[in-house]
């Protein structure tokens, strides 16, 4: 076989070019192992983290010990194993190993007389089976999971095809280049008598063997790549946002499927003796005397009018019409560049706007503290918060953002005039002055002392009406309600007529639809004087409630009243009947708490999940943000990472296709000199074709991205959520970040077009000339 | 402007065992429009002498005048303004930029020059050359002997004091080549241009002033062909 013979002849004869070819499968494989193993590694861990839950496709519980021997006879059951529960009942917690198409009806054949499983509802019976729907679905067990996992593989390759795409470009390239300074060769191959089909063959087996060498390379290189990033990420913490430790031991494993290896293989393979097959085409399709006489490039039409020429005149000219030789080479580069700006500038970009859009929300929905915290108190005892709001306060972890024992109550005014109806809200010492413009007008401790209250700002007063207000007033004769708690003994004991007084608080929980009565109350009202202190408006809440809200607070059509919390406990709770409270009237009291030191957020949940018989840990906004931004983090960082690489690949496609383009007009560059073209114009007109990639690749970024904010403006003023979130879209932006992406794009393109004219200038111009003649 | 001399010109390729001397103390002068052909069989060293002397190729020893001066004394800058203003190149194969037409083909060196082509100059040499209703084709629109006559418009568009035409007629029929000859035949009277021509048509040859025969890289002969000029041995 003379064709496999030359086709090594001429990889040894040709080291460097073989050299490059095979690097560029190797690189080429080796992303796409990256890619494979990233993909294999995030099933295996959810497959992994899935188990580590619960380890097992499904539990069956409240056994008797026949049916779990009846189990473990079962020869679909890979794993059967015997669980005694808390209360004393027999699980057993099993794994299987066989697909079956429904898996609530293969269910149902376990225990046919138990029903597991309802086919018309589609539901399992939860007190005698738990099923492990995310491990099934991951070990493929029925066919819903099966079509989900299409789903994702094909989610998945859509994904990679313009990876594809891209490293196909690359190795076509290596190709080209090893090929083109061998077409001679094959011209004269064809004239001497070799038919087309073997010029293929000497190229198609030329790949082959280089793929043996390359693709083996690329995969190990990317095994090696993998680790290393894979090891990047567990250092970074990125897995803690997500698992606890244990679990971090126990699923962040690298996951390496010989599958997709293999498959990662076939690809390469296949690229690479498709490339060749061009290759190898596109020269047969010349005939045998243009490939000795290398003039191909039969250029039919030019434009003659180019940006470039009237820029740079005819070096800008020259360029512009080299670059539209190779039109859908120009064309697929310049889409890969400008994708590659894009995901390089507008990437952390977007994701940095979508951290401001999580912060906003935050803000907005005025989440800026830490924890919420339940503290129990006794329904019969209105004071009996100050245990947990005692602990809480000695255990240094924390600020109180806010803590406010809140009471109904009215003006009555005159019978002629309808009553007003204010809140009287009591805050703690430390957070007092918070919650006023400018802090209280008078001190707490006066306050306190006197009993008194600050007229704050009820959207619907005036600074001014706020005056006139306390002008006319030093004191306030109000009616307080309260709540009285009366218990089943003496609401039995209660006459009909009393007990049609009495009021359910009842609780309806919107999932389960039940509807429990917590307690009953009695209704009453205390007539109270409340001495005036002063008058400060309103910090925080009201712009914010407007903004999101799109009206002002709940409270616009109330007068406030702010009394302190020592002024509370010293009587004034008394207003309110034993309940002590009428907005937090399920038995607890909410307290939100702020982080005194953000490093202690471990030990302060753990002293709150200790303390379990006073308080109830509500809300966990500090994990929950922490967890949000390290998600949208390690996001940024996955993202960036392929961004980065596409960016990579991208340039690394167009520095071959310069090279390429500039091996292609070795001769013709030659001859541009031979009539009189100095090195730097030759250089210079090099290097405004390099413009012009950047400069249309930046363009086409630019607009892109433009396009999609406008669209993103347009989509957020239609769902209403331009004033909120419309000051983050900012046009501008992303424009430096395309444009530097862009600039580095043509210091790429510059540098690589200067590695082939400087070696070309390596040869004098008659021996640049004479690879034609 | 246009005399060109050579003296002991030697162009050594490959070193030891692989050395090739492709001309070996070559020495000789073309005086002021003076059309000299030159020949030899292949390898004998016709194109290292025509790239030596058209300044595209430096000798591995001796110099080239012209006009008295030295032309590889010049920086590789001032040799491509050389090339440019002073030699015009005509190649068997045209060597034509592929995405310029014709006209702009022809007009390049004035244009690389940083000067725009006079109007009536470039229609004249259209006019000259028979390309005038092909100004606007590509080379790829054009046949051989009109893309030769590209070719030779471009080197005589700067009206350069020499002209070196490496087998102008290599690669066209001999209707088309007659054309050529007669097309620099003419340039060179009326223009006094010094011209030298490869060729391996002796008929072609014995249309020129001078026949210099290489071989070896070595001048075997030398002979006045009497078409008129002399030459200075």
């Amino acid at each position: 076989m003379f064709e496999r013979l030359l086709a090594l002849r001429y990889i040894k004869a040709q080291k460097r070019h073989s050299f490059f070819t095979v690097c560029s499968i190797a690189v080429a494989l080796a992303l796409v192992t990256l890619l494979f193993i990233a993909f294999s590694t995030y099933m295996g861990i959810r497959r992994d983290a899935a188990y580590y839950e619960k380890p097992y496709h499904f539990k069956l519980m409240q056994l008797t010990e026949e049916e779990f021997a009846q189990l473990e006879t079962n020869p679909d059951f890979t794993s059967c194993e015997r669980i005694t529960e808390a209360d004393g009942s027999l699980s057993a917690a099993i794994m299987i190993n066989t697909y079956h198409e429904d898996f609530g009806l293969y269910i149902n054949t376990i225990f046919p007389d138990k029903y597991l499983y309802s086919d018309l509802k589609e539901t399992y019976k939860e007190d005698l089976i738990d099923v492990n729907f995310e491990l099934v679905e991951l070990d493929r067990l029925d066919f819903a999971s099966k079509y989900y996992a299409v789903y994702r593989l094909a989610l998945f390759f859509i994904f990679i095809i313009f990876f594809v795409l891209a490293l196909r470009l690359m190795i076509d390239t290596a190709f080209e280049i090893s090929s083109k300074e061998r077409e001679r060769q094959y011209g004269i191959l064809q004239c001497t008598g070799a038919a087309p089909g073997q010029i293929v063959r000497i190229i198609t087996w030329e790949g082959l063997f280089l793929s043996i060498v390359g693709i083996p390379v690329g995969i190990l290189l990317g095994l090696g790549l993998s680790f290393g990033v894979f090891q990047a990420i567990r250092s970074s913490g990125v897995a803690e946002a997500f698992f606890t430790a244990e679990e971090i031991t126990a699923v962040m494993k690298l996951h390496c499927s010989p599958l997709l290896l293999v498959l990662g293989a076939v690809t390469g393979l296949v690229w690479v003796m498709i490339s060749a097959y061009g290759t190898g085409m596109r020269i047969i399709r010349m005939s045998p005397i243009q490939a000795i006489s290398n003039r191909e490039n039969k250029i039919r039409k030019v434009r003659r009018f180019s940006l470039l020429g009237l820029l740079f005149g005819w070096k800008g000219m020259l360029a512009a019409r080299n670059n539209r030789r190779q039109t859908k080479r120009f064309v697929v580069t310049v889409m890969s560049l400008t994708v590659s700006i894009l995901l390089v500038a507008s990437f952390s970009l977007v994701l940095r706007q979508a951290f401001a859009a999580f912060e906003k929300t935050v803000e907005v929905l005025d989440l800026d503290y830490d924890f919420g915290v339940n503290i129990k108190v006794d329904p019969a005892d209105p004071l009996s918060y100050k245990e947990g709001l005692g602990l809480i306060r000695e255990s240094g972890y924390f600020d109180i953002d806010t803590f406010t024992k809140t009471q109904l109550a009215y003006i009555p005014f005159d019978e002629d005039s309808e009553p007003l109806f204010c809140l009287l809200l009591y805050y703690p010492e430390e957070t007092f002055d918070s919650h006023f413009i400018g802090g209280s007008p008078v001190p707490y401790e006066t306050l306190t002392e006197q009993g008194s209250y600050l007229i704050t700002h009820p959207t619907n007063f005036t600074e001014q009406s706020l005056a006139d207000v306390l002008k006319k007033y030093t004191q306030f004769d109000v009616v307080v309600q309260g709540r009285t708690l009366v218990t089943d003994d003496a609401y039995n004991a209660m006459t009909a007529e009393e007990q049609a007084q009495v009021e359910d608080y009842v609780f309806d929980d919107p999932v389960t639809g039940e509807h429990a009565l917590l307690y009953r109350y009695l209704t009453e009202w205390t007539a109270a004087t409340l001495p005036v202190g002063g008058s400060a408006p309103a910090a925080k809440t009201d712009a914010q409630a407007k903004k999101f809200f799109g009206v002002s607070h709940d409270y616009s059509n109330m007068l406030l009243l702010a009394g302190t919390l020592d002024a509370y406990e010293n009587g004034a709770y008394a207003y309110a009947g034993s309940y002590g409270s009428l907005i937090n009237s399920d038995g607890t009291e909410n307290i939100r708490l702020v982080l005194r030191d953000d490093s202690t957020y471990e030990e302060a949940k753990a002293f709150l999940l200790a303390h379990d018989d006073v308080f109830e840990l509500d809300e966990d906004f500090f994990g929950d943000l922490r967890k949000g931004r390290t998600t949208v983090g390690a996001i940024q960082i996955g993202f960036g990472f392929l961004s980065v690489l596409i960016g990579l690949i991208a340039i690394v496609n167009m520095v071959n296709t310069i090279s390429t383009g500039m091996l292609n007009r070795k001769h013709e560059l030659a001859a541009l000199q031979c009539i009189g073209m100095t090195q730097g114009q030759l250089r210079a007109m090099t290097v405004i074709e390099c413009l012009q990639y950047a400069l249309t690749s930046g363009i086409a970024a630019t607009v892109t991205i433009e396009v999609l904010f406008l669209e993103m403006y347009l989509f957020l003023k239609v769902i209403g959520l331009e004033e909120v979130f419309g000051e983050i879209i900012h046009f501008t932006e992303p424009l430096p970040l395309i444009w530097i992406s862009a600039a580095v794009v043509f210091l790429a393109a510059a540098a690589a077009s200067f590695i082939p004219l400087q070696r070309m200038q390596k040869d004098s111009l008659t021996d640049q000339l004479r690879c034609v003649e | 402007m246009g005399s060109l001399k050579v003296e002991h010109i030697c162009k050594i390729y490959g070193k030891g065992e692989n050395e090739v001397r492709a001309l070996d103390d070559v020495s000789f002068t073309v005086p002021e429009g003076q059309l000299a052909a030159v020949v030899g069989a292949s390898g004998s060293g016709k194109s290292t002498l025509l790239h030596i002397l058209g300044g595209v190729d430096r000798p591995t020893s001796g110099k080239v005048f012209l006009d008295e001066q030295d032309i590889y004394a010049l920086n590789n800058k001032d040799l491509a303004v050389f090339r440019r203003r002073q030699v015009g190149l005509i190649y068997q194969f045209y060597n034509l930029i592929p995405v310029l037409d014709a006209e702009e083909n022809i007009t390049l060196p004035v244009v690389m020059d940083g000067q725009k082509p006079e109007p009536a100059k470039v229609e004249e040499m259209l006019q000259l050359m028979g390309l005038t209703e092909r100004r606007r084709h590509l080379p790829s629109q054009l046949s051989g002997g009109q893309q030769q006559r590209v070719s030779i418009g471009r080197a005589l568009f700067t009206a350069p004091g020499v002209i070196l035409a490496d087998e102008p007629t290599g690669n066209l029929d001999s209707k088309q080549s007659a054309e050529i000859i007669a097309l620099l035949r003419r340039s060179n009277r009326e223009r006094k241009q010094t011209m030298l021509l490869i060729t391996h048509d002796e008929s072609i040859a014995r249309q020129c002033d001078r026949i210099i025969t290489l071989s070896d890289g070595k001048i075997i002969g030398d002979e006045l062909t009497g078409q008129g000029g002399g030459a200075d041995v």
